[in-house]
């Protein structure tokens, strides 16, 4: 087990030093330059700006500072906002987010466990369709679409919640819904099937020849086994609620990363956009080797099989 | 009650053909998942709401005069009505075309990430699972890597260097989209190459590339379609969000994605603004996911009942 946190660790540490040589290449490959946007600097002002920010330097030079910056947790200062460091700025912005995509996965793992499991009890009948109905629609509506859409008729038309900014719980309930509509669906789906599989399986038989109630076969029997493989759903779960703060929190006018996140990639905010992008996949990273380690954890057969590879 | 005599029978000859003879057809196992997929009306009604946008997405632009960048600045923000069958928005652009427009941009990037998905996806995961070994793993390595870099992140980035468009959003699904499919393919074809037909192959001389393009593929096919239809609506829903953030295709242009975001704007004032193209989008969404679930109930035997 030792050994597969081991590997799993090291991989971690590759996929990151991979991810901020990719994103220096690309960042140093744009085109224009951020103080372009800036016309009443003359020539003399600009090269002195290019110094401060170690911009004349050679790319092989920029490249170890910056290794060596990332590794000190330093980020470096943002070119739209000169007085604030990228790290400050994630600091400040970052718990909204963080808050927001926590609620989001509640309630996308709530609500899409009970969906899925009803649809597995109730197999090929109309709940299952009722269930699966939804988990589709799910998938097929663009949260941009649907944040507004709950925005003006929830907030605006009934008024039963506040229809944005962030002040207190009220104002949670519709950003974290619209956010996790998506991941309600994919956990439903995937409870759905694993559901399936584990009922069709001999100890469940085994356990109803015995004589056990319907209820203690599901709660100790099914449940258990078949709720292993959501784990493994945790990492695309992160992944859509990263990208899905981009536009709710565009939408609802929430202080949040995402919104800093896009305002750089308008103003060219090369560090920002670096900063957050590094941020961004480092939080992913983390989570994978976890669920990876979890689901190792929970079931033994994922780990024997990946010590023998 | 008629009496039953001997001579009403007649007795069957004894061929040993004749018992061998098999009284039904032979299907063929694509027969048997037309069969299955057939018989699944959801899977079915989303195979004719695709066949249908398709044939509106190629024709309907030419049921009306107007090109999609065409403005009529006497006829803003007009309702829907005869001259204007779906309304025009507030430069006076017929909604119609642009809407059949959007939807031939948008199915355009889906097939070619389809595209992308059975080029680099199928090559990559296959060639990597046949040779195995230290090539198996660095191929497998790399992939990792890949896999956990956030890729709308890395889209936004190789959007903001090579400026937005179709190609580069088709160019960005390239580098990070066939993932998914490359590990499907390598899977399958790690268990298919241990069949027995396989070493027949190989021990009559064929070629790796023969193998993998004559034996192993065509028998991992069915996964690969099944991945296909899940991979389009991925790639039109990629091109949604980020004609939302302002990164999508440019302007005259329309996509889905960009008259959903311009119909989201104005839904207070002029709601269908926004109805006709979510309408569009999210039945096209729905009915690539009902074909999907039905192909893979037809094609995949695990989920056979």
């Amino acid at each position: 087990m030792y050994r597969f946190i081991l590997r799993r660790f090291c991989y971690m540490l590759i996929t990151f030093w991979m991810i901020v040589t990719v994103t220096f290449v690309l960042m140093h490959n744009l085109p224009g330059d951020p103080f372009a946007n800036s016309e009443k600097l003359s020539t003399q002002q600009r090269a002195l700006l290019a110094k401060e920010y170690g911009l004349d330097q050679p790319i092989s030079v920029q490249y170890k500072d910056y290794l060596i910056n990332i590794a000190k947790g330093d980020l470096g200062v943002s070119f739209a906002y000169p007085t604030r460091r990228v790290t400050e700025i994630i600091k400040q912005s970052f718990p909204a987010s963080a808050e927001l995509g926590i609620e989001s996965i509640i309630f996308s793992v709530l609500i899409g466990l009970i969906l899925g499991i009803t649809a597995a009890l109730k197999h090929n009948k109309s709940w299952d369709y009722g269930a699966m109905f939804i988990a589709i629609v799910g998938v097929s509506i663009p949260s941009f679409v649907l944040g507004p859409i709950l925005q003006y008729l929830v907030g605006v038309k009934w008024g039963i919640l506040p229809a944005a900014l962030w002040d207190g719980p009220a104002n949670r309930v519709l950003p974290a819904l619209t956010l996790s509509f998506m991941t309600i669906a994919i956990t439903a789906r995937m409870m759905r099937t694993s559901m399936l599989d584990v009922l069709h399986s001999d100890y469940i038989k085994t356990a109803r020849s015995k004589g056990l109630s319907q209820f203690s076969i599901i709660l100790k029997h099914t449940l258990r086994n078949a709720i292993l493989p959501i784990v493994t759903v945790l990492g695309p779960i992160t992944v859509n609620v990263i990208t899905g703060t981009l536009v709710v929190e565009q939408i609802f006018a929430i202080p949040g990363l995402g919104k800093y996140f896009v305002q750089a990639v308008y103003s060219n905010d090369y560090t920002l956009i670096m900063g957050l992008t590094i941020f961004y996949s480092l939080l992913l990273i983390v989570v994978m080797f976890l669920t990876d380690i979890a689901y190792g954890f929970i079931d033994p057969r994922i780990r024997l099989a990946k010590g023998r590879n | 009650m008629p009496e039953v005599r001997d001579n009403l029978f007649i007795p069957v000859t004894k061929q040993a053909d004749q018992q061998e003879k098999i009284t039904r057809p032979s299907i063929t196992y694509w027969q048997d998942a037309r069969r299955r997929l057939k018989k699944n009306k959801f899977a079915m009604a989303g195979f004719y709401f695709l066949l249908g946008i398709t044939l509106f997405a190629i024709l309907g632009p030419f049921l009306q005069k107007n090109g999609y960048d065409v403005q009529h600045l006497t006829a803003r923000n007009e309702m829907p009505n005869s001259t204007f069958w779906f309304g025009t928005d507030e430069f006076g652009r017929d909604l119609w075309v642009r809407l059949w427009w959007g939807t031939r941009i948008s199915l355009f990037i889906g097939i070619m990430a389809a595209l992308m998905d059975l080029l680099i996806g199928v090559l990559y995961g296959g060639i990597s699972a046949y040779y195995g070994g230290k090539i198996d793993d660095m191929m497998q390595r790399f992939i990792e890597v890949v896999y956990s870099i956030p890729y709308l992140l890395i889209t936004v980035l190789l959007i903001v260097m090579m400026g937005s468009g179709i190609w580069t959003i088709v160019f960005a699904y390239g580098i990070t989209g066939w993932i998914s499919m490359a590990r499907l393919v390598r899977g399958q074809v790690l268990s298919l190459k241990e069949q027995e037909y396989v070493l027949a192959a190989t021990s009559l001389g064929a070629s790796p590339w023969r193998i993998i393009t004559k034996h192993l593929i065509p028998n991992a096919l069915s996964f690969i379609i099944i991945q296909i239809t899940f991979t389009i609506p991925q790639a039109i829903f990629t091109e949604a969000f980020l004609s939302f953030l302002g990164l999508g295709v440019k302007v005259p242009l329309a996509s889905l994605g960009m008259l959903l975001s311009d119909g989201v704007g104005s839904m207070r004032v002029y709601p269908w603004r926004l109805l006709f193209p979510a309408l569009i989008f999210s039945l096209m969404m729905v009915s690539f996911n009902l074909l999907g679930d039905g192909l893979r109930d037809a094609l995949d035997p695990k989920f056979r009942k």
